[in-house]
């Protein structure tokens, strides 16, 4: 059994020849509550911004870049390719492609994981890869019963005033009223706070254990009066940016970096919406531990976001779970965390969650933990919206 | 002017199936211009090959050249004249010509790619429809004010019929550029479109107009009413020439004739009638204003400039692309600034966070304006800020970048041993081609170079603050300094747009060795008696942008007050006499650092940065140090200052600080913002007459002591009746 090893794992991928992948480095900008320092700031500033720095920090030629990729989740219309306008922005050559993925609060990790795609594939040697998300600016939008007289205006307006006034019909004046971005997802139609709640009281997780994980004594946010979640074990509205810089192993080798990790696994799963949809960090952890052949007990960095308190506590439950072992078929639980070393640098709930940088900062956090701390092997694992999850494998790199 | 040869100027003529004969304008040099010779040429070209022709149903006029319609009139034709009143039957002749041209009756379309300035665009107004290019080299104006002159080949009168009478007058009085779009808003040209569609385009509107498909009115844009009153009406008229006249006043303290003389071309065409007065008139004006020292002044200015964008050092090592900014203060900020925007890429380095930070807020507050004010768009500013790479001594990469620094500089606080630190560590990591320029102001450069490993490498690099704003750079190379180092630093200096002059390593180096002697006549004025609005006032009438006092609380009474002691310690001798610099010193006591603080000799407002009062206690103040009054006019405090600081001028010349009188002239116009219309110290002295100069100076000497004496080489220039520029 291959475990506990400074030697690179090799996981489906049999050539001898596969690329290791690297974390060089990787940068955050402050994440701050929505409207208060970033609130004349557009989306495509804060990543403009994160990428700079990334570039400042690394003394890396921009040049020398092969993509960007970047993750944001609600989009601003006018820079819907985000990655392109922030990379341009930033002083990155034109002539380097980029573009944007969305995968909720996963999105980030999607263009980390997607960077190291590409470079095994060979398609690159030298990625980018952020996330960014602002609260400060969302698209708020015209009722679609107004959309559609708008859109069909200059035909209409071509007729004269009578046409002009035939925009008019059948318009009431609750149909003037904007409409904001729904938090609920599309297909359940519920809001996330409430999918919490539900999974909380399925994995047994009481108020007092939530309001111990964060400290809250605030009345419930969502399912009222006799809910569990409230503002203060709910992750807060936060505008923010991050910035990874992943390479091969060899190039950053030639460039002469020391890299904090390897990325040596990653896995992005899918669950009912209903009736599970934060749970996806247990389905993904038991993927990444069973690729590996590693035992929980081999992780000793464990970097969790943190959407709720109940999520997080709920995924742990789950994780230490004999009967959900046995529900799903498993033939043992997936393990216990070690709560003394999950997020004690802080985590969503403390620090903030702008949605689409989150993967990056778990990604930046754990590889510099693993050099502070000594560690082999981190845990990463993320819920997504829409009952996706992500999780993966970091190993520390030996310099 | 008859042997001059059409294809020198044109390329063939080309007809085509629908009998649009397009012309390309194609000159022997570089850019396109209008010269004596071209004019001759064009003549020729259009008898030749246009005149008579009956099929020629249009005419299209475009560059054969990549980036330039016609960038002008050849100012050489026009210096070469030495009677200046000859200019007036050329101007008609090349007047005569356009109406020939016109007189066919077939539409003429201007296709425009790249500067249409002064008679360029002039050429293009005598057209029937302009289509210009959106390049970003694409811009038409009128600067012929910025030469002392007016446009003479019709502008004056053809202009403000198309655009109306404010539009143009905006033009021709400041002489700005147009850009594409805003010119297709205006009236000036009828089409925008790409450069690589622009003959084709001029090509269907001159088919259009010949067919009468395509019909134009003047003007081109139906007047507001509000535009109609203010210039199609009489009060509205009395009252905008009022408030153009104010806003010459306000900008020219009325030193410059052109603007006025273009004044009164247009309220001739105004008057309607007979159009061929108007222009007869207009090249009258003309003529008078090219024999006017103002326009020679000027000319010269510009001369210069045009000359020292090239240097004689040869090429450097290597092409500078990183540029390293050492201090983020106001100096090195500006200099970083400047550098990003030309696209170097900036090292900006700190000893601290706070310092880097403030120096990037001092950057990006810049180029907001510029955003706000639409003279910079948003992916320009991205990118400028994309090339500032802001590092302080917590930056875990400074070493890995500065080791791509191609050239340094050093803008740290003023002392010699910080000065060797800095470079002591910096020459550990920076690479072995890399240029050292300091950015100092009193530091003698060979000292500085003591502490480098590379003296060859080291040079003075001069900016003036504010550096964004000051268009000056001095050049200071030492003994040791190689000339591949020179030529590195010229030629930043140049991207960055500063106009260089190379200067020897003395103390104050050219202009600050100028400002001591001035410095010190500003205080033995006020202890004649001069008041402080006296001083201000004198020296703006004479010319300066600001008076003395002004000027010393804008650069900050503590540099001021530096300058001027380091300077009485230098080896100036006597010409540091006469004053008492401690006038200044005491202030600095006081904490009165100038506008900085809000109070030096004036307290500021710090609300309004334009209003500014002299409080009753810097009155008392001053007092302080009067010892006498001598009843001074304005024309003793004018004649005190100046020969002050000419006399240090020539002393320059004369000890081979600068190289030329033109670099001198230069020099003290934009450090020091010397009355331009002068065009220097030197051609100053040249129109005023050195021998009458060095009487006026002998006078004063002989009331005041010796430092009024005129230097030796003053002398010598007064008794051989020599001129500095001929």
């Amino acid at each position: 059994m291959l475990r506990s090893t400074a030697t690179p794992l090799s996981r489906a991928f049999s050539s001898a020849a596969k690329k290791n992948i690297v974390v060089v480095d990787g940068i955050r900008l402050p994440f701050a509550m929505q409207s208060t320092i970033y609130k004349d700031l557009l989306a495509v500033d804060l990543q403009r911004h994160a990428l700079k720095a990334l570039l400042t920090k690394t003394a890396l030629d921009p040049a020398l870049i092969d993509y960007v990729l970047c993750g944001t989740v609600i989009q601003e219309t006018k820079t819907s390719n985000i990655a392109r306008e922030a990379s341009m922005g930033a002083g990155i050559p034109l002539s380097v492609p980029s573009h944007t993925v969305t995968q909720a609060c996963i999105s980030s990790s999607v263009a980390i994981c997607t960077a190291a795609e590409k470079i095994l594939a060979g398609q690159a040697d030298i990625v980018v890869a952020g996330g960014v998300e602002t609260f400060s600016d969302v698209p708020i939008r015209f009722s679609r019963k107004v959309r559609q007289k708008l859109i069909g205006a200059p035909k209409a307006m071509k007729k004269g005033p009578a046409g002009a006034l035939s925009l008019l019909k059948g318009l009431t004046l609750k149909d003037l009223a904007p409409e904001a971005p729904a938090i609920a997802n599309y297909t359940t139609g519920e809001v996330m706070g409430v999918s919490s709640d539900r999974l909380s009281q399925k994995f047994g997780v009481s108020r007092e254990e939530m309001d111990h994980f964060t400290v809250n004594k605030l009345n419930p946010a969502f399912v009222k009066p006799y809910g569990t979640h409230t503002a203060a074990n709910s992750s807060f509205l936060t505008d923010g940016a991050s910035a990874s810089l992943i390479m091969s192993e060899e190039k950053a080798l030639e460039l002469g970096y020391k890299p904090m990790a390897y990325i040596r696994d990653w896995a992005f799963v899918a669950c009912d919406p209903f009736e599970e949809l934060l749970l996806g960090p247990t389905y993904g952890a038991k993927k990444c531990l069973d690729a590996m052949n590693l035992d929980m007990k081999d992780i000793g960095v464990f970097e969790i976001h943190e959407a709720f308190a109940g999520q997080v506590l709920s995924n742990l439950n789950a994780m230490n779970s004999d009967k959900f072992a046995e529900e799903k078929g498993w033939g043992k639980k997936v393990g216990e965390v070690d709560q003394t070393k999950m997020n004690t640098k802080g985590g969503s709930l403390s620090l903030g969650h702008p949605f689409g940088a989150t993967g990056s900062r778990l990604v930046t956090t754990a590889s510099r933990r693993l050099q502070q701390e000594e560690e082999r092997f981190a845990l990463l694992a993320a819920c997504a919206d829409g009952g996706l999850g992500h999780a993966a494998i970091l190993e520390r790199y030996d310099n | 002017m008859d042997d001059v040869k059409v294809e020198d100027y044109f390329k063939p003529v080309e007809i085509t199936d629908s009998g649009v004969a397009i012309v390309r304008l194609d000159g022997p040099k570089p850019m396109n211009t209008i010269s004596f010779a071209m004019s001759a040429a064009a003549k020729k070209m259009w008898s030749e090959n246009i005149a008579d022709r009956s099929d020629v149903k249009a005419v299209v006029f475009i560059s054969a050249k990549k980036d330039n319609f016609i960038a002008g009139a050849d100012i050489q034709d026009i210096k070469n004249i030495e009677d200046k009143s000859q200019l007036i039957p050329v101007i008609e002749d090349g007047l005569n010509f356009f109406k020939a041209m016109k007189a066919k009756g077939v539409p003429m379309v201007s296709a425009i790619n790249g500067p249409a300035l002064g008679g360029g665009l002039e050429w293009a107004l005598w057209c029937d429809y302009r289509v210009a290019s959106d390049s970003a080299k694409t811009k038409m104006g009128l600067p012929e004010v910025k030469l002392g002159l007016l446009p003479g080949f019709g502008g004056t009168q053809n202009l403000f019929p198309l655009v109306g009478t404010q539009k143009a007058m905006d033009m021709m009085l400041t002489g700005k550029e147009v850009r594409p779009a805003q010119a297709k808003k205006m009236g000036l040209v009828d089409l925008v479109v790409s450069p690589h569609g622009l003959e084709h385009a001029a090509i269907k509107a001159a088919e259009g107009l010949a067919a009468g498909k395509i019909k134009v009115t003047v003007p081109r844009k139906k007047k507001s009413w509000m535009n109609w009153a203010i210039e199609d009406t009489p009060p509205g008229q009395s009252k905008m020439w009022e408030t153009i006249d104010k806003m010459i006043m306000k900008n020219t303290n009325g030193n410059y004739p052109a603007p006025y003389a273009i004044i009164e071309c247009v309220k001739e065409g105004l008057k309607g009638g007979d159009k061929d007065k108007a222009y007869k008139f207009e090249r009258e004006k003309f003529a008078e204003l090219a024999a006017t020292s103002e326009s020679a002044g000027l000319i010269g200015i510009f001369d210069g400039m045009t000359s020292l964008k090239k240097h004689s050092f040869g090429e450097p090592a290597r092409p500078t692309k990183n540029i390293a900014v050492l201090g983020a203060g106001l100096m090195g900020a500006g200099i970083a600034q400047i550098s990003a925007e030309k696209g170097y890429r900036v090292l900006l380095k700190d000893k601290t966070d706070e310092g880097i930070a403030n120096g990037e807020k001092y950057i990006n507050g810049n180029w907001d304006k510029k955003l706000k004010r639409k003279r910079m768009t948003m992916h320009k500013h991205n990118q400028n800020t994309a090339n500032i790479v802001p590092l302080s001594d917590n930056s875990p990469s400074w070493k890995q970048h500065l080791g791509q620094a191609d050239l340094v500089i050093e803008a740290v606080f003023e002392d010699i041993n910080l000065k060797h630190s800095v470079i002591k560590e910096m020459e550990e990591v920076l690479p072995e081609h890399c240029v050292f320029a300091t950015n100092t102001s009193a530091i003698p450069i060979e000292d500085i170079a003591k502490g480098s490993k590379r003296p060859d490498q080291l040079i003075g690099m001069h900016y003036f603050s504010p550096v964004p704003q000051m268009p000056l750079l001095e050049i200071i190379p030492h003994k040791g300094t190689s000339d591949q180092t020179i030529a590195a630093a010229y030629n930043v200096g140049v991207k960055q747009g500063k106009t260089c002059i190379t200067v020897k390593d003395v103390p104050g180096f050219y202009v600050n060795r100028c400002l001591g002697p001035f410095l010190v006549e500003v205080s033995a004025l006020a202890r004649d008696g001069a008041s402080l609005e006296l001083l201000d006032k004198s020296m703006t009438n004479f010319g300066m942008p600001v008076g003395p006092v002004t000027l010393a609380d804008e650069v900050g009474i503590d540099v001021s007050n530096k300058v001027a002691t380091f300077l009485s310690n230098a080896d100036l001798g006597v010409r540091m006499t006469g004053g008492d610099i401690s006038l200044m010193g005491d202030m600095v006591e006081k904490g009165w650092l100038g506008r900085k603080t809000n109070q030096g000799f004036y307290t500021y407002d710090p609300k309004n940065p334009k209003k500014k009062t002299i409080s009753a206690e810097v009155k008392e103040y001053a007092k302080q140090f009067q010892t006498r009054d001598l009843g001074l006019t304005e024309s003793d405090v004018q004649n005190r200052i100046v020969s002050r600081f000419i006399n240090e001028a020539v002393m320059c010349l004369q000890d081979s600080i600068i190289a030329d009188p033109v670099q001198g002239d230069i020099g003290l116009i934009f450090g020091t913002g010397f009355a331009p219309f002068t065009g220097g110290p030197f051609r100053y002295l040249d129109n005023y007459g050195i021998d009458k100069y060095v009487a006026m100076m002998n006078g004063l000497a002989e009331e005041h002591g010796p430092q009024f004496e005129p230097c030796q080489m003053l002398k010598d220039y007064a008794k051989a009746g020599k001129k500095f520029h001929n």
